[in-house]
């Protein structure tokens, strides 16, 4: 009995930290059991799929045409699936500095010989027999004021600007796969006495079957092997001496214009243009309105003969009507980007795992299935895919039965 | 620390302790939970017997006449832990937990009246499931289910003395607790995004119990409680989220809806001898009525136990002894869960105790028991259980 003070003490002494460590922080054991399944009663649930779902509709929807704005790489000409792609160049020529530094003036200068020099970017061109098309193109003269900030397209009317322009008649083109040479002739220079004479171009696509090309333009990088600007090459006599002068094009632009364009029967997903492919999927009944979806992915073909892209950033937004103004909303959902560089064939098979909650919002019926819009992210250069064969495939798990 | 910051500390802990769940039995995810056995630590040691024990000292809630007994104020809590381990013949696995199950502070208002209020749980879930499941193409699957929680109840209870007979009864009032389940698939490939669809189900309502002891003299008593089926209403809340991740759960959906759920009603005896200061048995039989309360597949229950408890020392008023509690006894009961099977669950155990006074001049007693037993048949249900329980009770005295 002579230890039991000291064994009150202790007792009494563990009992409060006990009840200090244990009321902090009650434990339980948080690692699962894998013993006893079969206690589970109720119906878990399980996961269900739908694989390879059509489009049950598509439309294509046409928002504007965007003029390309600085700095943008690429100067298109072509004619494709209903749009017509044109390039305006001007180059200046100061004819004052020019003698000067030859020791003359620009009145003792006369033209000997005028040349533009486009570098050719087949990658950005359309495709036939395996090879870049780049199909036949005409320069004419512009015959209205421009800059690279004037605008091709009335956002009001959405409809494109005639933009005036005549052919300018002796030019010679001359081409290789990467580099084309155009020979003007003397009165393509437009002087106003002002000291800075100009040339100014306008290329137009050709007649014939569908092309695409692409040329770099003067805001192309040259730190890049094989960027070659556009340029203007003139050979210059004065008195005995023949000046060589060469410089850049000071502005460039390129637009679309449809031009008898159908949007019936294609999906295009276009940037420049705006042209968004519209697919909607009828979801079948029997996937429950409870249902938590775990994984989506929509697949299709790209048709690489019938597309022009270098990079395509897109994005895939849902389409809701605002029930206020009844205007058609747009929610992104998945980013992505198309690179030419991951394509091997030329009907390659594209997946894209995209938000699960844009299916989980229809079949809840949070949200109408009014379909999903592929749309371009930016505007700052003219590509397009041609998609073909669109269907979703997702993933769902059905909740546990309720008791 | 002196003796009166630590009484304040622990009574402070108590109180703010919400009990929570009482974790018990894997066979506790369907239906309400496992029914919690309301007696103390000290009947806990003697087999859970002591619905008739009324000599001043029973804090269990199972008959609420016991109050009657009570000459002090008190307060009595219980904390357990336990391993089990559950295995369905050819795998097993361990697991442990634990937590605080409840307390009551009992307060005597005149002699032979006596008051008093709790928290404690009346029923408890506690099941966790890691399942792997092959599927078609998306690839394999794990589901995870975990049960947790319990229906708890604030009490406020009444005991009065009559002569011979002690009365009392018990209003459990529904507003605590929450039994949650949460269903988690998570895909082996980590390009699916797992589901979790969490349900917790609240429930509110009343249940009262009553009691009654007949004190044949000072050594033999007799008790009878009964509690009446009640109904109670539930509401569950369903919780779906895309995901685990804290931006996927807000994501989440919920839909809501209610039903009643009907709690059984129960019967029971107790008996009680004493030998005056050394020795003590108690012995207790209970029924309880679930295979009526409307859900499919649910047996009636039975519980019996049967304990002993020896003291040392002396019957000194003065407690100049040491007065040490050895507690021994041993139940036997059945649950009402459905099995696949539909064979009725069994359950056993054997317990033993330790009690040591706080201070030898009655302050409080802290109390230790272990319980070993199993329930259900590896080759009946398929699983079958063993735990060890290891409880810890203390009762204190205001003076």
């Amino acid at each position: 009995m002579t230890h039991m003070p000291i064994l009150i003490r202790t007792a009494r002494q563990a009992t409060l930290a006990l009840l200090l460590c244990l009321a902090a922080a009650g434990c339980s054991g948080d690692v699962l059991n894998p013993v006893g399944g079969s206690l589970l009663g109720r119906n878990a649930g399980g996961i269900r799929e739908v694989v390879q779902l059509p489009a049950s509709s598509t439309r294509q929807l046409f928002e504007r045409i965007a003029t390309l704005k600085p700095p943008v790489s690429n100067l298109r000409i072509g004619r494709k699936d209903g749009f017509a792609f044109r390039s305006l160049l001007r180059f200046e020529l100061p004819a004052d500095s020019i003698a000067a530094a030859a020791g003359g003036a620009a009145i003792d200068l006369t033209v000997d010989s005028l040349h533009v020099i486009l570098g050719w970017r087949p990658q950005e061109a359309t495709y036939r027999f395996g090879r870049p098309w780049e199909g036949p193109f005409e320069v004419h003269r512009p015959d209205a004021a421009w800059n690279e900030a004037t605008a091709f397209f009335d956002t009001t009317s959405a409809t494109e600007t005639v933009f005036p322009s005549s052919p300018i008649p002796g030019v010679s083109i001359t081409r290789s796969d990467t580099l084309a040479v155009i020979r003007l002739p003397l009165d393509a220079i437009a002087s106003d006495g002002s000291g800075l004479d100009k040339v100014e171009l306008l290329l137009e696509p050709g007649a014939g079957d569908d092309f695409m090309m692409a040329s770099y333009s003067s805001e192309v990088s040259t730190a890049v092997p094989g960027n070659r600007r556009p340029t203007i090459v003139v050979f210059y006599r004065m008195d005995d001496q023949v000046i060589r002068y060469e410089t850049v094009a000071r502005q460039d632009v390129s637009w679309g214009a449809r031009e008898g364009f159908e949007p019936d029967g294609q999906l295009l997903l276009a940037s420049g243009l705006r042209l968004s492919p519209v697919l909607q999927f009828a979801l079948p009944d029997t996937v429950p309105p409870n249902a938590t979806v775990n994984f989506a992915r929509i697949e299709f073909e790209l048709d690489l003969d019938a597309s022009v892209f270098d990079v395509l950033p897109l994005q895939m937004d849902a389409i809701a009507v605002s029930s206020a103004t009844g205007d058609t909303v747009y929610t992104t959902f998945t980013t992505t980007t198309f690179s030419i560089l991951t394509y091997e064939d030329s009907l390659p098979q594209v997946g894209i795992n995209f938000s699960q909650s844009v299916i989980r919002n229809w079949i809840s019926g949070s949200a109408a299935n009014l379909g999903m819009a592929l749309r371009a992210q930016f505007d700052s250069d003219f590509g397009w895919v041609t998609i073909r064969n669109p269907r979703i495939s997702f993933v769902y798990s059905i909740a546990p039965e309720l008791e | 620390m002196n003796t009166g910051l630590n009484r304040w500390v622990v009574c402070l802990l108590l109180a703010l302790s919400v009990p929570s769940a009482w974790g018990d039995t894997v066979f506790s995810f369907n239906g309400t939970g496992d029914p919690i056995r309301r007696v103390d630590a000290r009947s806990r040691g003697m087999g859970s017997a002591g619905r008739a024990l009324s000599d001043g000292n029973n804090f269990s809630s199972v008959n609420p006449a016991l109050l009657a007994s009570f000459k002090r104020a008190g307060l009595g809590s219980l904390y357990f832990i336990q391993h089990r381990s559950i295995s369905d013949g050819s795998r097993s696995w361990g697991t442990s937990d634990g937590d605080l199950a409840g307390f009551h502070l009992v307060i005597p208002v005149r002699p032979g009246t006596v008051f008093s209020v709790g928290l404690e749980g009346l029923t408890d879930v506690d099941f966790g499931l890691l399942d792997s499941v092959g599927v078609s193409t998306s690839g394999a699957y794990v589901q995870q289910v975990k049960g947790s929680g319990g229906i708890q109840a604030a009490t406020v209870a009444a005991g009065h003395r009559i002569g011979r007979f002690q009365v009392g009864a018990r209003m459990d009032m529904i507003l605590l607790g929450t039994v949650n389940e949460r269903w988690t698939k998570v895909f082996v490939d980590h390009t699916f995004t797992s589901s979790e669809d969490d349900i917790s189900r609240t429930h509110r309502g009343l249940q009262p119990s009553f009691g009654l002891i007949y004190q044949h003299d000072k050594s033999m008593s007799a008790a009878l409680t009964a509690s009446p089926a009640a109904t109670i209403t539930q509401t569950q809340r369903i919780r779906r989220y895309l995901g685990r991740l804290p931006f996927q759960r807000l994501l989440g959906w919920q839909e809501e809806s209610e039903l009643d759920v009907e709690l059984p009603a129960s019967l029971g005896l107790g008996f009680a001898y004493t030998t005056g200061y050394r020795w003590t048995v108690a012995a207790d039989a209970a029924r309880s009525y679930w295979s009526s309360t409307g859900a499919g597949g649910r047996s009636d229950t039975r519980e019996l136990s049967l304990g002993v408890m020896y003291r040392t020392g002396s019957a000194d008023l003065l407690q100049r002894d040491m007065r040490v509690e050895l507690m021994g006894g041993l139940r036997s009961r059945t649950l009402y869960f459905s099995t696949p099977g539909g064979e009725q669950l069994g359950e056993w155990a054997l317990s033993m105790g330790l009690g040591i006074p706080l201070r030898s001049n009655g302050v409080g007693t802290f109390r230790t028991i272990m319980e070993v037993g199993s329930r259900g048949d590896t080759s009946i249900q398929g699983l079958s259980e063993r735990f060890v329980q290891v409880s810890f009770g203390f009762t204190g005295w205001v003076k």
